[in-house]
């Protein structure tokens, strides 16, 4: 079987510094010769190879300055000096844009995390500083109420029982009541305050004259001496509407009408304003004269079960 | 004190330039003092034998090392990782002297060598100064190549390392230098020079 060799020129180089070319075995010299031309170059590379090597320990080895030792070691510290505010943006840099991008789910939930902690925080913030025990002060709002004692002299000679009146009576006065703001006696007088919104200044005079009518029927049977304790003044029930003053019988209608109808409390609602609007309706289609027959019976049974 | 030092000597390269990533300078003047000899040998033949040129390339790479020791890849041996970066320095210092100002600078030096000798030592220092001429005119790799395995005493291994390539390929171009320079060199006797007494053998 033949014996491949290989190419290897670092047995070459252990040869030409080991073994003279006479020193050779048959095989190694075999060997040297197919990559050489013979004996002169083979001793000719083999003492250039020993001459490099012994010149080179021959040589003294050279120093460098000791300046640039010096130059290093100042390079050195200045580089690695601390600096804390340094030290302190780069960990923010790293810690907000990591170099990897398989690592920005940390930055992330951080982020993520202080903005849960801040809505959170925000809100308990703020429902505790909501409750009352812990206000500094408590700020009631003051409604604008009348006097208590004007409304109550106004009153208590005017009491009397509701009594069951048809709706035409009721339907009589309900526009009057309702732009007005019907007085009761059965309403409190925080109530009324409450409820009542005050008309314009332009419906009042219209309201009034409408009033006077209706109460020349009312005191041509309405004894003098019970009105006579009435008083009443149109600043109390208005507030600021100045230069009316209520009359008697303005008064006596009103309170009488609404008594006794009992629609006073009920049209404040807006369930009772619509029905009586359905019931208006209703009536409108009967006819035009039987509206103004049905009220005159109504007034007359209204009257009666007053007195 | 002295109980929790460390020493630096016996570490490995690879040891020390952890160190010197976490800021030791008696780490950084360990590696220094460990290979400033060598690559400034190693610079000294690569540039011409031109000593103050060598020196400052030897303090550009330490600086290197001192301000981005990050640069250096663990997985790599230092000493490998070390002689690429020299390397590289020396093939961009080639590139941007050129020939014919590397040969001025290289005839001034060899010189003012010269002159400085007298005697026996004349034919020994024309012996050193050919040699270095004929490698200059070799290919910049396999000047390198040959410096660092006949000069640097560097392993087939780490000289592969160095360079990228593969140990055959270092064996190669060992062979083939040193049989070129035995050609140019044919008008030297080696084992004249070797023994001390000079003499050039004539065509």
């Amino acid at each position: 079987m033949e014996r491949r060799e290989r190419y290897d020129p670092e047995d070459l180089e252990h040869l030409l510094l080991e073994r003279g070319y006479d020193e050779l075995l048959e095989e190694e010299r075999a060997f040297v010769l197919r990559h050489l031309s013979g004996r002169a170059e083979y001793e000719s590379m083999r003492l250039l190879l020993h001459t490099v090597r012994q010149e080179e320990r021959a040589h003294p080895p050279l120093e460098a300055d000791p300046a640039v030792r010096e130059h290093l070691l100042a390079t050195f510290r200045a580089q690695h000096r601390p600096r804390p505010w340094g030290i302190w943006l780069n960990s923010v840099k790293a810690a907000l844009w990591p170099e990897q991008a398989s690592a920005f789910w940390r930055p992330a939930l951080a982020v993520a995390s202080l903005a849960v902690v801040v809505t959170v925080s925000v809100i308990g913030l703020r429902s505790w500083s909501d409750a009352p025990e812990n206000a500094v002060a408590v700020v009631h709002e003051e409604k604008n109420v009348r006097p208590a004692a004007p409304l109550n002299e106004v009153t208590a000679p005017v009491t009397a029982p509701p009594a069951p009146a048809s709706g035409a009576a009721q339907q009589s006065f309900k526009d009057t009541d309702a732009a007005v703001g019907t007085f009761s006696p059965s309403i409190a007088a925080g109530e009324v305050a409450d409820a009542a919104e005050l008309p314009s200044t332009a419906a009042v005079p219209a309201m009034d004259e409408r009033a006077t009518l209706q109460a020349d029927l009312d005191l041509a049977k309405v004894p003098a001496a019970s009105a006579a304790p009435i008083q009443a003044d149109s600043s109390t029930l208005f507030g600021a509407q100045p230069g009316h003053v209520v009359t008697e019988s303005e008064l006596a209608t009103n309170m009488s009408t609404a008594n006794a109808t009992g629609a006073v409390s009920k049209a404040w609602t807006s369930k009772g304003k619509k029905r009586e609007e359905k019931e208006r309706r209703g009536r409108a289609d009967d006819g035009a004269d039987a509206p103004a027959a049905t009220d005159a019976t109504a007034y007359v049974g209204l009257l009666r079960a007053t007195w | 004190m002295g109980l929790f030092r460390t020493d630096h000597i016996g570490l490995s390269d690879e040891r020390l330039m952890e160190l010197i990533v976490r800021g030791d300078e008696r780490a950084f003047t360990a590696l220094y003092d460990r290979y400033q000899r060598k690559l400034l040998a190693y610079f000294h033949r690569m540039l011409w034998s031109d000593r103050e040129r060598a020196q400052d390339f030897l303090q550009e790479l330490f600086t290197k090392i001192a301000q981005r020791p990050q640069s250096y890849d663990p997985a790599r041996p230092f000493s490998t990782w070390l002689y690429s970066v020299a390397n590289n320095m020396c093939k961009n210092e080639y590139r941007r002297v050129g020939t014919r100002k590397a040969a001025a600078v290289h005839l001034k030096a060899e010189t003012d060598r010269v002159d400085a000798l007298h005697g026996v030592e004349v034919d020994r220092e024309r012996f050193r100064r050919r040699l270095e001429d004929e490698l200059d005119r070799l290919e910049p790799d396999h000047k390198a190549t040959f410096v660092m395995r006949y000069h640097e005493d560097m392993a087939i291994k780490e000289i592969a390392g160095a360079f990228g390539i593969s140990e055959g390929t270092v064996k190669s171009r060992l062979f083939y230098t040193l049989k070129k320079l035995a050609e140019r060199l044919n008008e030297f006797d080696p084992r004249l020079l070797s023994h001390g007494t000079a003499r050039t053998i004539r065509p």
